[in-house]
């Protein structure tokens, strides 16, 4: 398919049609290539489809480690504090 | 964007399709009716939002809550525990009570959210490491058995009715290692304390997702409003050293939330609008900020013990909830708002393009060429 694909973008720009590009082809950003792809001649949101979509999963890990950072922190600072003397 | 949201609340019709459970909760929009040719040229599809509603409503922002200050009295007691299990005895005590108490509260919160309650332990069927809402399902599920235990644990064995169970009291509480009881709920804890922010960074809603600030500014808020319950709970208590580690600990916490918070805001730009702008802006900028955040850290260094130990920390539970609370809610008008949704330009790490042309045009709003070609 992706073969074909790339035959018909490459025969189109032959004919001058230069601006014909295969859209969800290739891995970008976020994403790995599509399962499905789409032959398009403008902009990706000419044709309602996101131009740099975000994947929610992609940050978990960076995500998780700043929130674990700031409980672990918070957590060893109550260690400091609760070995503190004991007045009155 | 204001207009548009206002519009769109009042316009876009929503069904509510007896059938279907989802619609129920969450609108669907009657695209047919709303999509007329002369919104074409409006952001969106036709001016309608392209992301649904969140159905996450009070159940969702009171549960972030009660469980922030569950799990964030938990921690704080156990470390208290470490260092000595003696001097502070009624802290830790009044403590266990308190994470069990409010801890209780939570999974009926969860289950009455759901579209089918009766299912939530399909949930517990699975182990799903993308899924923060799965991880958080687990955490809880460890926590409530740890913390309920060790609530068990401190109820004194004179207030037992019978001889035989004033016995197994006296027995548990000799035999069983509270301490190392502790430790084993401590990663349970501190997920609880983690997650849900990371929960709300993983979904597409723009207010949510678009900074890596918002687990911390919530783990912290939740830490805050656990030594702020347990101020309140050992209000008179003679040991001067535990109010002043406790109140320090406020002003270490404070400090760690308001750089969240600006941190959040920054990262997050005009995708966070709807907290300072929307219908949420006075109960976040007054409530959580103001009120839960900025006043508790002046009232603490007052003379007077009354506002110090008991107006202090009940202003600092009232702006974790007013946090949670706006946050929540703000997310609503965030995914109504189309023209957010659909910017799809810049990412958080600034890559990801899709086309024929370098990726430094590509931070053309995703609209702009909708006007062009339709």
């Amino acid at each position: 398919m992706k073969d074909h694909a790339q035959k018909r973008v490459e025969q189109l720009q032959a004919e001058g049609q230069s601006d014909a590009y295969l859209y969800g082809a290739e891995p970008a950003g976020e994403y790995s290539a599509l399962n499905s792809f789409f032959l398009l001649k403008d902009k990706a949101s000419v044709y309602n489809l996101p131009e740099a979509p975000r994947r929610a999963a992609a940050h978990l890990k960076k995500n998780y480690l700043f929130s674990f950072a700031a409980s672990l922190a918070l957590t060893a600072v109550s260690v400091l504090l609760f070995s503190g003397e004991k007045h009155g | 964007m204001a207009e548009v949201l206002d519009r769109n609340l009042a316009e876009v019709q929503e069904h509510d399709d007896k059938r279907d459970v989802f619609s129920q909760l969450t609108p669907v929009y009657d695209i047919q009716s709303a999509a007329n040719p002369d919104r074409l040229k409006e952001p969106g599809y036709y001016g309608l939002p392209i992301l649904k509603r969140p159905f996450w409503k009070w159940e969702i922002a009171l549960y972030f809550f009660f469980e922030g200050v569950s799990a964030g009295s938990y921690i704080l007691c156990t470390m208290a525990g470490l260092r000595d299990k003696t001097r502070f005895e009624d802290l830790i005590r009044g403590g266990r009570f308190l994470s069990f108490c409010t801890m209780v509260l939570c999974p009926p919160l969860l289950i009455i959210d759901l579209g089918r309650p009766e299912r939530f332990h399909h949930m517990l069927r699975i182990w799903k490491k993308t899924s923060p809402m799965n991880h958080g399902a687990w955490a809880l599920t460890g926590y409530g058995t740890v913390a309920s235990f060790l609530a068990l644990l401190g109820l004194k064995a004179e207030w037992m009715p019978g001889g035989a169970l004033t016995t197994a009291m006296r027995l548990a509480q000799r035999w069983v290692p509270e301490r190392v009881i502790g430790l084993l709920g401590l990663p349970f804890a501190w997920t609880m304390v983690s997650y849900p922010g990371v929960l709300l960074e993983s979904t597409a809603n723009p207010l949510w997702s678009r900074s890596h600030f918002l687990g911390p500014l919530f783990a912290s808020s939740s830490m805050s409003s656990g030594a702020a319950a347990l101020t309140l709970l050992n209000y008179g208590s003679k040991d001067h050293g535990l109010h002043k580690a406790l109140t320090t600990f406020e002003d270490v916490a404070t400090v760690a939330e308001a750089a969240s918070v600006a941190l959040y805001l920054g990262e997050a730009k005009k995708a966070a609008q709807p907290l300072w702008k929307g219908k949420q802006r006075v109960l976040f900028l007054v409530g959580a900020i103001g009120l839960g955040i900025l006043a508790p850290a002046v009232l603490r260094r007052s003379k007077s013990k009354v506002v110090r130990d008991a107006v202090a920390p009940l202003l600092t539970l009232a702006g974790s909830l007013a946090l949670k609370w706006s946050v929540t809610y703000a997310g609503q008008e965030s995914a109504l708002d189309p023209a957010m949704a659909n910017f799809n330009g810049e990412t958080i790490d600034g890559k990801a393009y899709w086309g024929p042309t370098a990726p430094a045009t590509a931070a053309v709003p995703a609209n702009e060429g909708a006007t062009v070609a339709l």
